[in-house]
């Protein structure tokens, strides 16, 4: 792939650097003319070197040195002067307004080549809907995380950064959710090589990332292509002779941008004794609260304390980030070697990731008709983790709900929880979350090592075979020790310690013939092959508890004297594919592209092991066409459309079988072997089918100043794989079955105005947005519902729901009708005998409802980059509209007062004289219980604008570097997370977020949360320079 | 060169095309494949062990779902009025305890124990029908894998037929995906199953006679025994009413355990340890009165019920004391209500005592050496264990379902029903639980009120409320001097202000559950 892109760059380069040397040896011979010299830099400000700078219609011209300037003999001033370079549009300018001139880049311009499954194509041949982001772009803000780049550039590709810790988790769907059991991630091939993990690769080491996004593009990928693809480039070795070595460095700081707002001290003691003033009314045993205790109080029984919990559980995170990278290239080879170094922060305390980067890519053209390449990096990283909360007493719930009256420690030193005095034991106990974190160990280690090695052979000028080896292995160990006096943790327990390793194979080998041939008018390029991959994952696990002393920690699991049973597990899956490409263009202005994959994949039943994955994608680039080149305001005009075949086989290993489930049953006090039978065997399953319709236009206008590109889709995803819901009387609560069936549809948009294109000043403007509609069309063999989770105590049938005719995921529970008035009870009374309900308690509607969604309709980013002289600006702004959020932590932060802290909004609960609000009466949960149930007052407005990145950069003038041997300093000061604008009825840190991440209902987690981590507010300044 | 670099490639290819036949089996290793199961005794052993697990069948019914929650029998004891649960989380709890229940927010709670017992029978059917076809397990030793399984099968059906009334009745294992859509079998039909299975179990199943606790914690012929003179009594009670015929069996039945030579027997109050005290420690908990129970242990699989004997105000580290509550959250599921606790005398019925049943009061000896009392409401004591709350936070007790005491009362019941005396049986409840013994009346219907309100008394906290008043569709009212008696069931007052309706007597069909199999209709009434 790597071959292929040579090909194409370094014909006309070679060409043209010959042409010039002649033209300029030429040129010396006369003189008697005027010299003008002049700057050529890109859209960034930044100097552009070895442009090719030539007088319109004569061999005469030059090249740019490494600091952007040229000097060239014009006869008169206005003689046209053209610029060129691979990479950027060609400029035409008369001498007189040659001074600067700045050259924009073709990845905006859709000129470029891009990485297609097992090729590259100019962007313009393509007929599917591809998108690439390049580096710059990933890195145009400081990420840790190769997703996070991506997030906004890409229209129908949603991330969702869903939790501020480093290393957090990001969720990528393209073109909507099209599973419901199986994954709704995205394949992700990184030079080649299928990558699972993504967000631990280093993106300082990437070139560029390819989205495909329809059939035409994805059906290379058959059985794994339905969720979209993600082609990933990563940089190699220099371009032309010589070393470049770069080095970037920044330096952040991140704190929490706003803090909850719950009750002081003084209003916690208010709610509380409030409630329980209120226990006659349900039957309890009245109560008092005591405010005496000498630890909590002083004489006159005023809080002591008044703690801010938010604030001593967060910090101000400083993360640094270092990369390095030395690229070389010589006659017949070329190297590079990148080294990362981050050390992410988190603004919990503890949370950290810290991540090394090693990586080596060699080029080497062996004889003239065959090149070897090898590509290998090791990824090592450590990540304290604070997880987000799905229930327990996790320190982002702590945070929130431990009461104010409880001191971090007290005078003495000794650390306080919410059971510190005896006369509030009534608290739901809780342990200090600062306490946790300080002493916890959750640590995730992981080392990966990942590359390939190719051989590519050119058989014929027009033919080539490629041979490729690729391997991802990764050992992963999870570190847990929680001491012995972490209250409800492991105090219990007297210590709990765990140790778990992972280890992942894998390997593909995959070979291919590339046939390419210009004939006259007619293009064509061919692609066949086939492909094998294998993945065995396998674990250990020990864990122990009863420690005598906290020494040992994880580090010695025999110290603990009650162990666990070990634990092991194995699985593993493999994939055998043919896959054929045929793309052809006339004039160039017709093309067709067909594409076919045969996939055969062990997870799936025995009598549908392959799959067959068609596409057809047709492109027509009008503005060859003679009637349109007559418009010259029509840069490009291009409408392509698609249709195609694609599966997705990401289900668990051994889904087709019935196995039986083994571990331990105690009796008669000791462990045995138990055993029992967890499914029934489906020998016809399959993977899941997506039917895609694509339709595209691509148009510039005005020299290039406007770019539009726009995509309408239809894909249907039939065969879904489900646990088919059969009777629970057969001892089974499903089937893994082809069942069922969903749509997406959708638009997306993207826009790029360069409203000034100045010498001196820049100013482009894109658009990226994207519209998605999902519906369930079917489902299993009644289309009767299905609640897919998460499942959780007051939730215990789930939030969401797959009903017919409805989104996938819909939230589900009561609406919230307010509260029961006085009056209402009274009459309700009267009328039925059995009429259960109090005045002040929550008032819900009969039934279950759909009461929103975890997905956005719209969402998107507007971004303008703004460039004087040396300085350059970006404003980066994220909107996202139509989705909901399931608040779950208002179960605990409002219907619970007694056991927790609550969030100030109970101090709009009902009473006799405010019957008309959704709060309910305040109730002292302990004794009289609480009434909380899933409904509508929990779920809020998602939509929000954020201000994702502002960044300010400086360019240092080349010519102030020249003298230290600098060929580019640029530095830059920028912002994340600068400002969030929300709906007032989310109640949350940040509205894009997700508490449920856990297998099984992954994709329907979104949105829903139960307490967060929070997302930071971030300044970094950073300096990038190139020698 | 060029031409071996083109053979090296070829044979790449070449090479992992050979290996593709294999390569897409799968071959699990981790986890059996069925093919592979019940080829060993050992096999069939480790099936029948994961009957007595928690995550299945009464294991399952009896395991605390969540700390505030409680177990699913706690929850009938709820809906009968008889105990309380204000703390529930799961608004479907609340919604029985209001006779609220619908089939929109009850199915998701119905729906697990529907499926949780469901799971169970599945398991059961799959062992007999491959250990009776087995050719590698010697016959001598199918009998008693296949008396539990049996066992197991009947029990998990009788809990669904008295919870549903008429359910599929499924009695053979599923191994394709045909006929999976069972329709409702008759209530008779369950009723006659279950029967079949127990009367297997004790003629033919080969069971030690002798209680669990003595049986290596299995069950024993007793247990088939107890469950099914219970069965025989229910069959003889709403809704079969089967009357005198079912009343014999449930006498013979009960009357066999009480004169076998096993070992069964009721615990006695010896000087200093009451039976009421025996069991509660968990010394006893392997001891002759236990007929079935689940089993728990500190150190392997620890039962949470000690944090149910003490309030939520209770001091943790108590006041001018070492001695600390190890749990961290105490709280109050399982309360008696008013009404319960007013059945008992509490003055002369021992098991109403303070520290016998139930509480009131903990007292301590504070470090300056005085006695100190802390009040608490009244809580359940039967699964106090100072150990696991002082110590360890991690309790053995054994949780029991079914002991000599029922099989007392099920006798008197049955005989008395039949014009039969039930002194023999009813004297040796009476006589250890009261300190002066009352007087058993002369009328059949007295002597039913006193049996009956004898089984409020002496199996609370076991889950037998709700199935008793559905049997009788009787409910307690109690008299100054703590004379029972009872009026109907339907039209009464469950103690929080909501009558019994028709409706309540049987639970909706989950609603997914009738989804999935449309076999099912129709929906029970009232729903």
């Amino acid at each position: 792939m790597n071959a292929k892109c040579f090909i194409y760059r370094d014909f006309p380069i070679k060409r043209m650097l010959l042409f010039l040397l002649c033209s300029i040896l030429l040129q010396s011979a006369f003189g008697q003319q005027r010299l003008i010299s002049g700057v050529v830099k890109n859209e960034e400000g930044q100097p552009l070197g070895g442009v090719s700078v030539v007088l319109k219609n004569t061999k005469t011209g030059t090249l740019t040195d490494a600091n952007g300037h040229f000097a060239l003999q014009v006869a008169t001033m206005d003689q046209v002067l053209e610029f060129s370079f691979v990479g950027y549009t060609p400029r035409q300018l008369p001498a007189m307004s040659a001074r600067e001139v700045v050259l924009t880049s073709v990845s905006r311009n859709m000129d470029s080549v891009v990485v297609i499954g097992y090729g590259a194509m100019k962007k313009t041949d393509v007929t599917g809907s591809v998108v690439s982001v390049s580096s710059k772009e990933l890195l145009s803000k400081p990420v840790t995380n190769a997703l996070e780049g991506l997030q906004g550039r890409v229209p129908g590709v949603s991330v969702s950064l869903n939790s501020g810790a480093p290393g957090g988790l990001a969720s990528v769907v393209i073109r909507g959710m099209g599973s419901i059991n199986s994954s709704t991630d995205p394949l992700y091939v990184v030079d080649g090589v299928a990558m699972t993990n993504i967000q631990y690769l280093n993106p300082g080491d990437i070139k560029s990332m390819e989205v495909l996004k329809d059939a035409s593009a994805t059906a290379i990928y058959g059985a794994r292509g339905s969720n979209g693809v993600i082609l990933v480039t990563t940089k190699r070795g220099a371009t032309t002779n010589g070393t470049v070595v770069s080095y970037d460095f920044s330096i952040s700081a991140g704190h929490l941008p706003r803090e909850l707002p719950v009750l002081n001290s003084e209003q916690f003691l208010e709610v509380l004794s409030g409630g329980m003033a209120n226990n006659p009314l349900w039957g309890a045993a009245p109560r008092t609260l005591k405010r005496t205790d000498p630890l909590l109080f002083d004489s006159q029984g005023n809080p002591l304390y008044n703690t801010d919990w938010q604030r001593e559980v967060t910090r101000t995170a400083i993360s640094n980030n270092h990369q390095l990278s030395i690229q070389h290239r010589g006659d017949h080879s070329s190297t590079g070697v990148f080294f990362n170094y981050t050390n992410n922060q988190g603004i919990m305390l503890h949370s950290n990731l810290r991540r090394y980067n090693l990586r080596f890519a060699h080029d080497l053209s062996l004889s003239k008709w065959v090149d070897f390449g090898v590509n290998l990096l090791y990824n090592y990283s450590k990540e304290d983790i604070v997880g987000p909360g799905t229930g327990g007493n996790t320190p982002t719930r702590t945070m929130i709900e431990m009461p104010s009256i409880f001191p971090v420690r007290f005078p003495d030193g000794s650390w306080a929880n919410n059971q510190s005095s005896s006369d509030y034991s009534f608290l739901d106990a809780a342990e200090n979350p600062v306490k946790v974190l300080t002493t916890q160990t959750n640590q995730d280690t992981r080392s990966q090592v990942f590359g390939n090695a190719f051989f590519n052979f050119k058989i014929t000028p027009d033919l080539q075979f490629k041979t490729q080896f690729g391997i991802d292995n990764q050992d992963i160990r999870y570190d847990y020790y929680s001491p012995s006096d972490l209250m409800n943790i492991s105090a219990n327990q007297k210590g709990v310690a765990s140790i778990t390793n992972e280890q992942i194979r894998y390997w593909q080998q995959e070979n291919y013939l590339t046939y390419d041939k210009q004939m006259g008018i007619h293009h064509l390029n061919v692609v066949a092959g086939a492909s094998w991959q294998k993945r065995i994952d396998q674990t250990l696990g020990g864990s122990t508890q009863n420690f005598a002393d906290d020494f040992y920690r994880q580090y010695n699991l025999g110290a603990g004297s009650q162990p666990n049973p070990p634990s092991s597990n194995y699985s593993s899956w493999a994939i055998n594919s043919y896959f054929a490409r045929a793309s052809y263009n006339l004039k160039d202005r017709y093309l067709v592209t067909v594409t076919e994959r045969a996939d055969g994949s062990s997870r799936f039943g025995k009598t549908n092991k392959y799959g067959y994955f068609p596409s057809i994608g047709l492109g027509y680039i009008l503005s060859n066409e003679d009637f349109i080149k007559k418009a010259d305001w029509i840069s490009f005009l291009k409408i392509r459309g698609s249709y195609g075949i694609t599966g997705n086989t990401e289900i668990g290993a051994y889904q087709s079988l019935a196995t039986v489930s083994s571990g331990t049953t105690l009796i008669n006090g000791t462990r045995e072997a138990s055993s029992y039978i967890n499914g029934l065997a489906n020998p016809d399953l399959k993977w899941e089918k997506t039917k895609q319709t694509d339709i595209g236009l691509e148009l510039r206008m005005f020299d290039n100043r406007i770019s539009f590109e726009g995509d309408y889709y239809y894909k249907l995803t039939s065969d879904l794989l489900l646990n088919k819901p059969i009777p629970t009387s057969t001892g089974f609560d499903g089937v893994m079955s082809n069942i069922g069936s969903m749509s997406n549809q959708g638009v997306e948009l993207s826009l790029t105005t360069q409203n000034i294109r100045n010498r001196d000043l820049a100013w482009r403007t894109s658009i990226v947005a994207s519209y998605n509609k999902n519906k369930v069309v079917s489902l299993g063999s009644n289309n009767e519902d299905i609640f897919p989770g998460p499942f959780w105590g007051p939730v215990s049938d789930g939030f969401t729901i797959l009903r017919v005719g409805e989104p996938a995921g819909s939230f589900w529970g009561y609406e919230r009708l307010g509260t029961y008035s006085e009056q209402e009870v009274a009459e309700g009374k009267a009328k039925d005998p059995n009429y259960p309900y109090h005045a002040g308690e929550e008032k819900e509607s009969a039934d279950k409802r759909i009461l929103g969604k975890g997905t956005p309709d719209w969402t998107g980013s507007f971004v303008n980059n703004i460039s004087y002289k040396g300085f350059d600006l970006m404003v980066d702004l994220q909107f996202s509209q139509g989705a909901s959020i399931a608040q779950a932590f208002l179960f605990s932060s409002e219907d619970r007062t007694g056991y927790s802290n609550s969030l100030t909004s109970v101090l709009n609960a009902w009473t006799p004289e405010n019957q008309n609000t959704p709060i309910q009466q305040w109730r002292f949960a302990p004794d009289a219980g609480q009434s909380a149930a899933f409904d509508s007052h929990w779920v809020a407005n998602g939509s929000f604008i954020r201000g994702r990145n502002i960044v300010l950069g400086y360019n240092l003038p080349a010519r102030l570097l020249a003298s230290a041997k600098i060929k580019s300093l640029r530095f830059y000061f920028s912002g994340q997370n600068v400002f969030l604008i929300k709906s007032s009825s989310y109640k949350g840190y940040d509205p894009e977020n997700i508490s449920w991440n856990t297998p099984g209902a992954p994709a329907f987690g979104q949105n829903i949360e139960f307490y967060q981590y929070p997302k930071p507010r971030t300044f970094t300044f950073g300096l990038s320079a190139t020698f | 060169m060029k031409h071996s670099n083109i053979l090296i490639g070829l044979c790449l290819l070449s090479g992992a095309l050979c290996s593709c036949n294999k390569f897409l089996e799968e071959s699990p290793k981790s986890i059996t494949p069925v093919d592979a199961y019940f080829q060993s005794v050992s096999q069939a052993e480790s099936a029948i062990n994961y009957l007595y697990g928690k995550g299945t069948g009464p294991g399952r019914f009896y395991n605390i779902n969540g700390l505030y929650d409680g177990t699913n029998s706690f929850t009938l004891d709820n809906l009968s009025g008889l105990a309380n649960n204000t703390v529930a989380q799961d608004p479907s709890i609340r919604h029985f305890a209001s006779l609220t229940q619908t089939v929109g927010n009850a199915s998701n709670y119905l729906g697990a124990i529907w499926s949780g017992f469901y799971s169970s029978i599945a398991s059961a059917n799959t062992i007999i029908n491959k250990v009776t076809g087995s050719t590698t397990i010697a016959e001598g030793q199918k009998a008693p894998l296949l008396a539990t399984a049996r066992f197991f099968r009947a029990i998990d059906y009788y809990y669904l037929v008295r919870i549903f009334g008429s359910v599929p009745l499924i009695l053979e294992p599923y191994s394709s995906l045909e006929n999976l859509y069972a329709p409702r079998a008759s209530v008779d039909s369950v009723y006659a199953a279950i029967v079949a299975d127990l009367n297997w179990a004790i003629d033919k199943g080969g069971l030690a006679d002798k209680p669990m606790g003595s049986n290596g914690n299995r069950i024993s012929k007793g247990s088939a025994q107890v469950v099914l003179a219970e069965v025989y009594l229910t069959m003889a009670g709403y809704p079969l009413q089967k009357g005198a015929e079912s009343y014999t069996k449930a006498l013979e039945v009960a009357q066999a355990l009480i004169q076998s030579t096993g070992g069964y027997a009721l615990f006695a109050t010896d000087d200093n340890t009451t039976a009421f005290d025996k069991l509660r420690l968990t010394s006893y908990d392997q001891g002759s009165a236990y007929l079935y129970f689940i089993e728990y242990n500190g150190n392997i699989q620890s039962s949470g019920f000690p944090e149910y004997t003490l309030p939520n105000s209770f001091p943790v580290p108590i006041p001018n004391s070492d001695l600390k509550v190890q749990y961290t959250l105490m709280t109050t599921p399982w309360t008696p209500s008013n009404t319960l606790l007013s059945l008992y005398d509490s003055t002369n019925d021992i098991r109403r005592h303070n520290r016998q049943f139930y509480h009131n009061s903990f007292s301590y000896i504070s470090k300056s050496g005085s006695l100190t009392t802390i009040k608490i409401p009244t809580l359940p004591f039967r699964w106090y264990d100072s150990t696991a709350i002082f110590e360890t936070a991690a309790s053995s007790k054994y949780i029991d379902v079914y002991r000599m005491a029922d099989v007392y009362l099920i006798a008197a019941e049955a005989a008395n029903a039949l014009g039969k005396d039930p002194t023999a049986y009813l004297d040796p409840i009476l006589s250890r639980a009261y300190v002066h013994k009352p007087s058993i009346p002369v009328s059949q219907k007295d002597r039913r009120d006193l049996i009956l309100a004898e089984r409020f008394r002496e199996l609370a906290m076991e889950g037998h409320f709700w199935f008793d008043l559905i049997r009788t569709r009787l409910y307690p009212d109690v008299s100054a001097g703590h004379t029972v008696t009872f009026s109907p069931l339907v039209g009464h007052d469950n103690g929080r202000g909501q009558k019994f309706q028709n409706k309540d007597l049987l639970m909706p069909l989950p609603s997914t559950e009738m989804q999935r199999n449309p076999a099912l209709k129709p929906q029970n009434p009232g729903y």
